[in-house]
């Protein structure tokens, strides 16, 4: 290989960088778009989860209580009632929240 | 100094971290070889430019289903299907007679020239830092050999020497190639 062709060659490399930057800067800002349309959504779900879960049980509690009473069910009774459903959203609850990041 | 990570330790900032810089030199390493098979496929600058953007971007969606295998060659396989999608619906447009195509690509594709950079840039890459970082200056930024020097703490003929045993050093190598 002569000192020209080299000299070609490195215009050649100059040239094929700044194509790759390019590639690579287009490539990252939809990655960091995409990380951000995440990021939302993880704090939208986590709004939900601490707005949206109780605001839905204390309709779901509300309703059932109204529907036991009426019903003229033993007290006992009424207790299991409420607290088994309670107990497994609460479950539900911590096994989503253990799962939680907010590190994106 | 701090050892360069692997590929698998990037994956995983990826996916357990949602690290961008990760992927970001995940992607650096690969981009040259990437671009380079969609180049010859493609045959033209600007749509290979396209379709290697969609294969990183596509790689980075889908990195749960990476498998362990060299993650050049995984995006080197996306990017060629991605390609042959392309040139695909390309042709169909092209037969299609009421479609009036202007934009036809540019058949510069030189696979002797392509190979030649190849060996360059490998060459290049194989190079000690410092040589590294002194063809990056001078060759791409354009930097003066009075800068180099400074930035180094060298003189000027210093740095010249050190271009041309760089040079000759590329010259052997891309010869031996």
């Amino acid at each position: 290989m002569t000192d020209q062709e080299l000299d070609i060659l490195f215009t050649e490399c100059a040239k094929r960088q700044q194509s790759v930057e390019h590639i690579n800067a287009t490539v990252m800002r939809s990655v960091r778009r995409d990380l951000r349309i995440k990021l939302i959504r993880k704090w939208a779900k986590l709004i939900g989860m601490c707005f949206g879960v109780p605001l839905a049980l204390v309709v779901y509690i509300f309703v059932l209580n109204e529907a036991i009473s009426l019903s003229a069910m033993q007290s006992s009774l009424r207790i299991a009632c409420i607290a088994l459903p309670l107990i497994t959203i609460a479950v539900l609850f911590a096994r989503n929240l253990k799962k939680f990041r907010l590190d994106v | 100094m701090a050892s360069r990570p692997t590929d698998i330790e990037l994956i995983r900032g990826v996916l357990l971290d949602s690290n961008a810089r990760a992927f970001e030199t995940l992607m650096k390493r690969y981009t040259s070889q990437v671009y380079g098979a969609a180049l010859r496929l493609m045959k033209d600058e600007d749509n290979a430019q396209e379709v290697t953007q969609m294969a990183f971007i596509q790689a980075y969606r889908q990195l749960e289903s990476w498998r362990g295998e060299n993650f050049g060659a995984w995006v080197t396989i996306i990017v060629n299907h991605i390609a042959l999608r392309h040139l695909e619906k390309e042709k169909r447009r092209q037969t299609d007679p009421l479609d009036d195509n202007t934009d036809a690509p540019d058949e510069t594709y030189d696979e002797q020239k392509e190979q030649r950079l190849q060996s360059l840039e490998t060459a290049i890459a194989e190079l000690p830092e410092t040589d590294r970082q002194i063809i990056q200056w001078h060759y791409y930024e354009d930097i003066p050999l009075q800068t180099i020097a400074l930035r180094l703490g060298q003189t000027e003929n210093n740095i010249k020497v050190r271009i041309f045993r760089i040079r000759e050093r590329l010259k052997n190598k891309c010869n031996y190639d």
